[in-house]
């Protein structure tokens, strides 16, 4: 049955394209329409002509449908929709815009009677309805998913929204996992992005600004913050920075990110991009501004401190000691993913006095017929590795699992049989690979990656004074950057004891008052005072 | 802007690969030196034995080929100083040998008699030897044997004896100096060094197959014993303390924090438990005459009793205290006194004298402390307290109705 249904929507679908008059079939590719030629091109008073600018600028498209009619059956009123198939959702086409429109013809017989009626909001059942003036405004919204309606000797185009994307459900964040939390991540519609924001700050005070970044991909950005609370400055730093961007097109937030820098060569994120709705409430909360952009599933969120970036939003929804100790992991992970390799060399190749006796002996028996010096061992391991990891996320889900077996046993295994590497130094590469993915932030996570290897040059050449040296130089970098003007290693340094009651330690929400101070100067305050629930407190 | 970045990091990059690793070592490239002995041969050479572990890979290797060697290896060398020794090492090792994870440095009581400051030079000067090396006196023995005494486990005899030596407060029977502190005593002019000895005990227990064993298998059930302490009047052994003199020395210096008290009460003998102490060295004028006046203050435990002798009140633990006064006084005479005929003054009283009498003993003392030191007349105060009674008052005595 479902067969035979399906047979039948292709072939009419068929037969109705094949109908269309109007499909250009030589395209001068040389052609092209600017902002400003559509701009001046306003709605004619006749229909023909309309419909004729219209084919001209987007007839060419497969997907781009244009539906004849009248209105009323005594002096009719030519009449036409254009949409573009796929973008719109046809159900409602059909039973509040066509449907209307045609059973109105039953009722009154004059085309000006009913056009009247249109024009004043009546036989359209759809509420979103706009009137376009000119041909930029109608392409713009046709390219979105809406319908645009000419009528006859009518100077102005009817836009009606009846966007039916295919796109998919709110899905649950891969990424930014929590076991206690929401399950919602964004998704690649702007629109709904927005709307998973709205709903957790239900407030007049959320601003949603609009721009349009690409010449040609014109993508939707839309920046959101908190009015009353986020500082000035910042939004109009925001708003500078977005406003500077001319780009071919903007296919995902990355694009943004790297306009929006303050030091465009540093390795750091200095931008947080998450999926998690959640995440963005909080950080809007904070006084931080957050940037949607059409078709990315990530929001980006300015101005992003390293602390910042180790956080994860289940930090707050669990008990304030584990969540401390978490963050400790956290840390202490963050420095082993960046130091271990290297202190493992330079400990073993140079300050063999440090390394207990017995662990000492154990890594001479270990490294019995190595052939290679502990350095290149560590190089082959990390880069095997990585090369390990970009194979299992690129490979398809099935054969991601085939890669795990093959890399565990070739490497783990067999490496160590054959006395290629040795095993400590497995479990060095292991301990490292473990302590990258407890980085919240994925994109941290790649710098920590990425920053490993100079520093495990370093400390082969060098030892432990190597590895100090490029501590150093990384500690260094931190501290001299900066994100939309606030400091990079901010709570901590400059210091701010408010804020940092959500750095080294996640305080219990009653002790949180103020917002953090880096971001916010008016309206500090998050809850009214003495919140520490106890006895005799009401 | 970039390309110069690039510039600076390549030529650092450069930079650092031309010092080219000079310090770098394999871990397997590493013979790793546990302990290592120190002797002088009759023509005056020093012979060094140098213990080194024999990494012995785990899992991948069973016992059977492995159980053939033992964990450890000694390797023997001669040379005009020590450091030449040590360097004549690489005439037979292909590995580089690595002194920080050294643990004892035995010294043949031969040289120690002879002098130990031509040997000590090294020991300091060498920025790998660690300072809590323990010093320790080859008794009687040659070093070689001490090194190859077997009936220690799994682990090389050298570090068998650092172990021992991490248990010395179980006897509180011998003293031991690490390396730092025997340099800072051998250095001062206010103390004298000493260090514990090792020698050779034979084994109650032989293992059943020994009968059959060739003699040199034999004579490895005879088992290391870390005991007595050599006294050093400058840097030359002079003599030894026995464990009750040892202990003497210990209290002095109020080191005592566990060990037994093995007293008779009554005819019966009574253990307690040393918990802790501390001492004070009060050097006093009395009628002219220089004095030493030794507090020591104890807390001990009765630990072992002979059975069903007495019943624990007031009075009783009035008499125990003083039973354990009387032992420690004994003791510490003891110390004191062999250590004054030994003229000695590993206790630590010219550095006393020196602390209270500074003037006198910049101008006078110090020039005739020899001839002080074993006349001084030493007082000895101690008080016990005795503590933790109570649970058990009576010991455990089927006949306790027959009386």
């Amino acid at each position: 049955m479902s067969i035979l249904s399906n047979f039948i929507k292709l072939f009419f679908r068929h037969a109705e394209k094949k109908e269309m008059p109007y499909r250009q079939q030589e395209l001068n590719l040389n052609q092209v329409y600017t902002r400003q030629e559509l701009m001046e091109l306003p709605v004619d008073r006749s229909l023909a002509r309309n419909l004729e600018h219209i084919i001209n600028i987007l007839g060419h498209n497969v997907d781009f449908v244009k539906r004849d009619f009248v209105l009323g059956l005594e002096e009719p009123i030519k009449a036409a929709i254009c949409y573009m198939d796929g973008l719109i959702n046809s159900e409602i086409l059909g039973s509040d815009i066509m449907r209307p429109l045609l059973e109105a013809n039953a009722r009154e017989k004059s085309g000006q009677k009913l056009l009247k009626l249109l024009t004043q909001g009546g036989l359209i059942a759809k509420a979103e309805i706009q009137k376009g003036e000119n041909f930029q405004t109608i392409v713009s919204h046709v390219l979105v998913g809406e319908v645009v309606l000419f009528i006859d000797g009518f100077a102005r185009a009817f836009i009606i929204s009846c966007k039916g994307y295919n796109g998919r459900g709110i899905p649950e964040p891969i990424q930014e996992n929590a076991i206690r939390g929401p399950r919602e991540a964004f998704v690649e519609l702007l629109s709904v992005n927005i709307s998973l924001i709205r709903k957790r700050l239900v407030t007049p005070n959320l601003v949603v600004e609009n721009y349009q970044i690409g010449r040609i991909s014109a993508t939707n950005v839309s920046v959101l913050y908190l009015k009353g609370l986020v500082s000035e400055d910042l939004v109009a730093e925001v708003r500078q920075r977005l406003n500077r961007i001319d780009i071919d097109a903007v296919l995902e937030s990355g694009y943004l990110e790297h306009f929006l820098k303050d030091s465009p060569y540093s390795p750091f994120p200095l931008v947080i991009a998450t999926e998690r709705p959640d995440k963005v409430a909080a950080d809007l909360l904070e006084g931080r501004v957050a940037i949607l952009t059409d078709n990315t599933p990530f929001a980006l969120v300015v101005p992003g401190q390293f602390f910042s970036l180790i956080q994860s939003s289940e930090d707050y929804y669990t008990e304030f000691y584990f969540a401390t100790f978490v963050r400790w992991i956290r840390l202490f992970s963050f420095f082993l993913a960046l130091t271990l390799p290297s202190l493992y060399i330079a400990v073993t190749n140079f300050h063999q006095e440090m390394i207990p006796t017995t662990l000492f002996i154990s890594i001479a028996a270990n490294r019995q017929g190595v052939p290679f010096p502990a350095v290149i061992e560590a190089l082959i391991m990390e880069i095997l590795f990585e090369a390990l990891r970009e194979a299992s996320i690129r490979l398809p889900t099935t054969l991601a699992q085939t890669i795990s077996i093959v890399g565990a046993l070739v490497i783990g295994q067999a490496a160590v049989q054959a006395n290629i590497v040795s095993p400590a130094m497995i479990i060095v590469v292991a301990t490292t690979g473990i302590a990258t993915f407890t980085i919240p932030q994925y994109n941290l996570g790649q710098s920590v990656r990425l920053l490993r290897f100079p520093l495990m040059l370093a400390s082969a050449f060098l030892g432990l004074f190597g590895l100090m040296t490029g501590l150093l130089a990384i500690l260094l970098h931190l501290c001299s950057l900066r994100s939309f003007g606030v400091p990079y290693l901010s709570p901590l340094s400059p210091f701010n004891w408010q804020s940092f009651k959500d750095t080294l330690i996640v305080a219990p929400h009653w002790t949180r008052r103020n917002r953090p101070a880096e971001m916010v100067q008016r309206n500090v305050n998050r809850m009214s005072k003495n919140l520490k629930p106890g006895p005799n407190k009401g | 802007m970039a390309v110069r970045l690039l510039r600076i990091a390549i030529l650092l990059f450069l930079l650092s690969t031309l010092t080219g690793c000079w310090d770098l070592r394999e871990a397997e490239k590493t013979a790793i030196v546990v302990g290592f002995g120190i002797d002088r041969k009759e023509d005056g050479a020093i012979e060094l034995v140098v213990q080194t572990v024999r990494p012995q890979p785990t899992g991948a290797v069973g016992d059977g080929a492995g159980n053939d060697k033992p964990p450890y290896h000694n390797w023997y060398s001669t040379g005009e100083t020590v450091f030449d020794a040590v360097r004549n090492l690489a005439l037979q090792s292909p590995n580089q040998f690595f002194w920080s994870h050294n643990q004892v440095i035995l010294i043949s009581e031969k040289l120690a008699r002879q002098g130990v400051l031509d040997v000590m030079d090294f020991l300091e000067r060498d920025p790998e030897f660690k300072q809590s090396n323990w010093v320790l006196i080859a008794r009687d023995e040659q070093i070689k044997d001490i090194l190859e005494a077997g009936e220690t486990g799994q682990q090389p005899p050298a570090r068998a004896l650092a172990d021992i030596i991490d248990l010395r407060e179980r006897t509180s029977k011998y003293a031991v100096l690490n390396l730092g502190d025997f340099f800072q005593m051998l250095d001062s002019p206010d103390q004298e060094p000493f260090t514990a000895g090792v020698t050779f005990f034979e084994g109650i227990m032989k293992p059943k197959e020994e009968a059959v064993k060739t003699v040199e298998k034999a004579k490895k059930t005879f088992e290391l014993r870390v005991t007595d302490t050599a006294v050093f009047r400058e840097d030359r052994m002079v003599g030894w303390l026995n464990p009750t003199e040892s202990r003497g020395l210990l209290w002095v210096r109020g080191e005592v924090q566990q060990g037994l008290l093995v007293t008779d009460y009554e005819k019966k003998k009574v253990v307690f438990e040393i918990l802790k102490s501390s001492a004070k060295i009060e050097p006093r004028v009395m009628d002219g005459r220089l004095i030493i006046k030794l507090d020591v203050k104890t807390e001990c435990n009765l630990a072992e009793a002979s059975p069903g002798i007495f019943k624990i009140d007031a009075d009783v633990r009035k008499q125990l205290e003083q039973v354990i006064a009387k032992k420690i006084q004994e003791e510490m005479m003891a110390g004191v006194t062999r250590c004054q005929e030994l003229n000695s003054d590993v206790l630590g009283f010219a550095g006393a004298v020196h602390r209270t009498f500074p003037e006198a003993w910049n101008k006078e003392l110090s020039k005739q402390w020899p001839d002080i030191f074993p006349d001084l007349e030493v007082q000895i105060a101690v008080k016990p307290k005795l503590k933790g009674l109570g649970l058990i008052t009576t010991s455990i005595n089927p006949r306790k109705n027959q009386k």
